[in-house]
């Protein structure tokens, strides 16, 4: 668990994961009444929570993305992204039992029917990133980072003082 | 508290801090999300009261059919059962001889009964072929249907390439003109 390699291959996971979640959330966050459809189209969520459930992931995603890439709070960032990849995983595992033919809608609306569209390729890639997730959570224990950075910082002037 | 005092609660209950964060995120985002929905020029409302009209990709189960040169011998053959899936508009201004109007409508129900009825017209005639054309666009709604009679386990289903338009300005086989 103490493997000082953990920290630069959970670097590179969560810079990975950071970027994805980044590309992943700027159209939802633009057009969240499109990104509502697009739940909806999955019949999965009750009608109630859909827009509730649209308006808010993107922030999350966005958020975690951040956090993943500059290195703030890193292991709440990637149990969000592990939490939001097992509910994806479910929602596409919902889609293809139904036998719904549409897009994922993860990077792009459902209006691009032949963009990313749902298969067992998608479900792959997602548990992919769940494991890269997972691996941050439980191994990245001193993440490379501005908060590592800022407590060396403090470290070193406490030290002094 | 001192920093080892906290680092030994951190040790202790490591969990604790990191769900802390995770709720603070997503508090954080409920709070974005609330004021820029609020800054739109039209804000999403947080509980939909009418149902959405999702257009949902139909569920068919899609074959492959074969495809037909328009002047292919098959289409004028005795033992081939044509549809033409054009409106019946369409069909009305032009068809090819001895084609069977059958409409398909994209966004229509499923047409689980107009395949049956197609299976058991099969059994009936005892057609060796199934010809299928229709408007010859991209996506052709011939091929459609096509493909959704060979999921539906129909052997030997074909259409013809181009659809009513390359059909029309094939070679002249048998062709009705109302």
């Amino acid at each position: 668990m103490s493997w000082r390699g953990h920290a630069w291959l959970g670097l590179a996971a969560r810079l990975y994961l950071g970027f994805v979640f980044l590309m992943a959330c700027f159209h939802k966050l633009l057009h969240p009444d499109v990104f509502a459809l697009d739940v909806a189209t999955y019949q999965f969520l009750p009608l109630w929570a859909i827009n509730g459930f649209a308006l808010v992931l993107p922030w999350v995603e966005l958020l975690a993305g951040i956090m993943l890439v500059i290195g703030f709070r890193v292991r709440a960032a990637s149990l969000l992204v592990a939490l939001m990849m097992v509910s994806f995983v479910i929602s596409l595992l919902w889609a293809l039992h139904l036998d719904l033919d549409m897009s994922c809608g993860c990077f792009a609306s459902q209006g691009a029917t032949q963009d990313d569209p749902i298969s067992w390729r998608t479900i792959v890639r997602d548990g992919v990133w769940l494991v890269q997730a997972l691996y941050v959570l439980f191994f990245d224990r001193e993440p490379l980072g501005v908060e590592r950075l800022v407590n060396a910082v403090r470290k070193r002037r406490a030290a002094q003082a | 508290m001192t920093e080892q005092g906290a680092q030994e609660k951190n040790v202790a209950r490591p969990w604790k801090g990191l769900v802390r964060d995770a709720a603070l995120t997503v508090l954080l985002a409920i709070v974005l999300a609330a004021g820029t929905n609020m800054a739109r020029a039209k804000p999403l409302p947080w509980i939909q009261a009418e149902p959405y009209e999702i257009l949902v990709p139909c569920p068919e189960v899609m074959g492959e059919a074969t495809e037909l040169a328009p002047d292919s011998s098959l289409i004028g053959d005795k033992s081939t059962l044509l549809f033409d899936v054009r409106s019946a508009k369409e069909y009305a201004e032009w068809h090819a001889a001895g084609a069977k109007n059958q409409p398909f409508d994209w966004l229509g129900p499923p047409v689980d009964a107009e395949v049956r009825m197609i299976a058991r017209e099969v059994a009936r005639t005892g057609a060796k072929n199934v010809v299928v054309y229709g408007d010859g666009d991209d996506p052709d709604s011939g091929r459609e249907w096509a493909r959704m009679l060979a999921g539906a386990r129909l052997k030997n289903i074909h259409y013809v390439l181009g659809g009513a338009p390359a059909l029309r300005k094939a070679p002249a086989k048998e062709q009705v003109n109302p």
